[in-house]
């Protein structure tokens, strides 16, 4: 993309929306709808009335007085579709990137920063989760004065118990979706400012600790028209021998694939394997099938299918030459969506995994990402998904075979109850 | 009214005027891309250019290497995605990429049984389609071309060509969908340039669930010497080949096992 896009933001940002800026907005939202009527699987559109929408669409856009509230116009008509995956990207996401890539200088004609100099928020380096009622620190690094199972209870001297309380009685899946950035985001902020936070620990006793913020952990990656995101992969050996893997996107499958890769053919005798997808939204759908061939030995097995008006395409496993032929289980939570579902839901429709954990987001619709003319991003399903079992995993997602919550408890023992649950199933098995 | 009555006879006489026969067609086109002698000079092309899914945002490098014996291997670098394979030397057809991972798509059952030879090659046309019927006229970029049915004799798998009217050159194929037969993939061929003394479309676009995909090269070289190695069955594959050979003795030896045996009874006292 070229820089005139950013050009129109700074303006609009100094003057309000100029009038070519107003132009570039409608066309976006014809350019939405369109797509949206031409390309959406169900000819039917889900029941929608598209040309009323259009109507009201265009009517709320011509009256509105800036970016945002194009935008949000625009995302109350996707909302009537009722389905996943129908999003708008604001197009302030992809200035960094728009730099990074050096193909045209920045606006005041300074270099292009490189990636370690770029604005970026960063994190106190451990992550809370609602556990047992209590915003819980469900992952620390090592050394890290900050432990397992201690509760949150205010960050920069704002107490939690109201956001908690938010989320204490909401539907399962739908806080395990959203709980997580709620919480985390208060910790998030400028790296040269350290975060003052207040934490309890299983005694009762409080911490009141001062922490550095350091950038989040992983590479970047980028992938079409998605936004640059950090991506990590953890491997490891758990007790008594039983691979692990954990990865937080289907993204950068030159880091992922190989470290996979490694770890499954490192642990061909092992007596189990586990593959953690618990907050992984998804990714490059396809890459459900790389990974799965990693596990699957049988030719001719598939995930799913994806229907679209056009086409129907399996989800066929490509078997390795190496493939761990031993129990496999795969963890998932609500904040496992898309990719996850497509290859934890196909893997235990042909009898390959067992799954733990809760019940996942239910959203798995197949899609991919337009720019617009106002140099937002347009992210549209173009197709179904149907689980090899015969489930749609859209509105429905993947029950566990054996739900299990994370507790308190188990996390102030350093321990995870989903794994542990894994880790037993496992040890059962001949 | 007069001329309006002139003009619907013409189109009359014109309606009814026959089509020229299929064999004709692909004739002609191999003629207006050099001719045959042409062709038969031709041992080997190198491609380099880009691979664009402009919509998406995605652009990669891509290279394509043939020979004249039908061998050929392509390589995308997808930005983000890695390295995505294809190549057939007569013996294994394959592909891998890291987002799939590798496959083994055929396995000749004779050594060079998956060669297939070039489609300006009047040998190609002869020996690989049992069937070549002119079907009628259709427009291609607004251009009136030939529409000729192509049924390969073994693969069943029809295939539809539109040979433009004024060139003669081939414009548009439609060949089943890989990924779903009971669709057909749509490619545009334009931008023909002269290499040598052979023409050779520079660009080619196709549209699969609604976003249109393009090829267009920078550069053709023909008869240059080809690295030897683009030819040779990656590792990958070699060891998916023996697993594969291993799982069929397996089960071969099985079902051996597993076979009635039947004891001759003793005869009778």
């Amino acid at each position: 993309m070229n820089g005139w896009p950013l050009a129109l933001w700074a303006a609009a940002a100094a003057f309000g929306q100029a009038p070519d800026s107003k132009a570039l907005d409608k066309a976006s939202a014809e350019l939405v709808w369109t797509t949206v009527r031409d390309q959406h699987w169900d000819p039917k559109l889900n029941g929608v009335d598209w040309n009323a929408a259009h109507t009201k669409l265009m009517a709320d856009v011509a009256k509105a007085t800036s970016r945002d509230q194009v935008r949000e116009a625009i995302s109350r008509t996707l909302g009537l579709l009722g389905q996943s995956h129908f999003a708008i990207i604001p197009g302030d996401l992809y200035k960094e990137i728009d730099h990074e890539a050096g193909a045209t200088p920045a606006p005041n004609g300074s270099a292009p920063k490189p990636a370690s100099m770029r604005r970026e928020e960063c994190t106190p380096g451990f992550e809370v989760d609602l556990v047992d009622g209590l915003a819980t620190v469900v992952s620390s690094p090592e050394g890290s004065p900050v432990k397992l199972g201690w509760a949150l209870r205010s960050v920069g001297g704002e107490p939690l118990d109201a956001t908690v309380a938010r989320f204490k009685d909401a539907k399962l899946n739908e806080r395990e979706r959203y709980v997580r950035s709620a919480l985390n985001w208060r910790l998030h902020g400028p790296c040269s400012e350290p975060v003052t936070i207040v934490l309890e620990d299983g005694a009762g006793a409080s911490h009141s600790l001062i922490l550095e913020r350091t950038p989040p952990k992983g590479r970047f990656a980028k992938f079409g028209n998605l936004p640059e995101t950090r991506v990590w992969i953890e491997t490891r050996r758990l007790d008594p021998g039983i691979g692990y893997v954990r990865f937080n996107l289907f993204l950068d499958p030159e880091q992922i694939v190989p470290a996979v890769s490694t770890q499954v053919t490192s642990c061909m005798e092992c007596r189990g394997f586990i593959v953690d997808l618990r907050g992984n939204p998804g990714g490059i759908g396809v890459m459900a099938m790389g990974i799965a061939g990693f596990f699957v030995t049988e030719h001719g097995q598939r995930l799913g299918t994806l229907r679209s008006r056009e086409l129907k395409y399996d989800f066929e496993v490509a078997p390795r030459a190496l493939t761990f032929d031993g129990p496999l289980a795969i963890l998932v939570d609500g904040g496992s969506a898309s990719t996850s579902e497509i290859f934890a839901g196909g893997l235990r429709d042909i009898h390959r995994a067992r799954i733990f954990g809760t019940k996942t987001a239910a959203a798995a619709l197949p899609s991919v990402i337009i720019k617009l003319p106002n140099g937002d991003g347009f992210q549209y399903a173009n197709a179904n998904y149907v689980s090899s079992g015969g489930t749609t995993l859209e509105g429905n997602g993947v029950t566990p075979d054996v739900t299990v919550r994370q507790t308190r408890a188990a996390l102030l023992r350093g321990h995870d109850a989903v794994i542990d649950a894994a880790v037993e199933w496992i040890s059962t098995q001949k | 009214m007069k001329s309006l009555i002139l003009l619907l006879s013409l189109a009359a006489a014109s309606a009814q005027e026959p089509l020229p026969e299929a064999r004709q067609i692909i004739e002609r086109f191999t003629k207006m891309t050099g001719g045959e002698e042409a062709w038969k000079a031709v041992h080997s092309q190198s491609m380099t250019g880009k691979f664009s899914l402009p919509a998406l945002g995605m652009q990669a490098p891509i290279k394509i290497y043939a020979d004249s014996e039908g061998r050929t291997y392509q390589v995308i670098e997808m930005p983000g995605a890695g390295k995505v394979e294809a190549g057939n030397n007569g013996d294994v057809e394959w592909e891998r990429s890291l987002i799939m991972g590798p496959k083994v798509k055929r396995r000749a059952s004779v050594p060079g049984g998956l060669l297939h030879l070039s489609p300006t090659s009047r040998k190609f046309w002869d020996q690989k389609f049992g069937r070549l019927v002119t079907t009628g006229i259709d427009k291609s970029d607004g251009k009136p071309c030939y529409m000729v049915e192509v049924t390969p004799g073994e693969a069943k798998d029809q295939q539809d060509h539109c040979y433009d009217v004024e060139s003669g050159l081939l414009v548009r194929t439609a060949v089943p969908n890989p990924l779903d037969k009971t669709q057909k993939v749509v490619m545009e061929l334009k931008d023909y340039r002269k290499i040598g003394d052979i023409l050779s479309p520079f660009l080619m676009t196709t549209k699969v669930m609604g976003q249109a995909f393009q090829i267009e090269f920078a550069e053709v070289k023909l008869n240059e010497k080809l690295p030897s190695e683009v030819f040779e069955t990656p590792d990958e594959i070699k060891a998916l080949l023996a697993k594969e050979d291993k799982n069929n003795a397996k089960a071969t030896a099985e079902e051996e096992a597993n076979r009635p045996k039947f004891k001759r009874a003793d005869p009778p006292k």
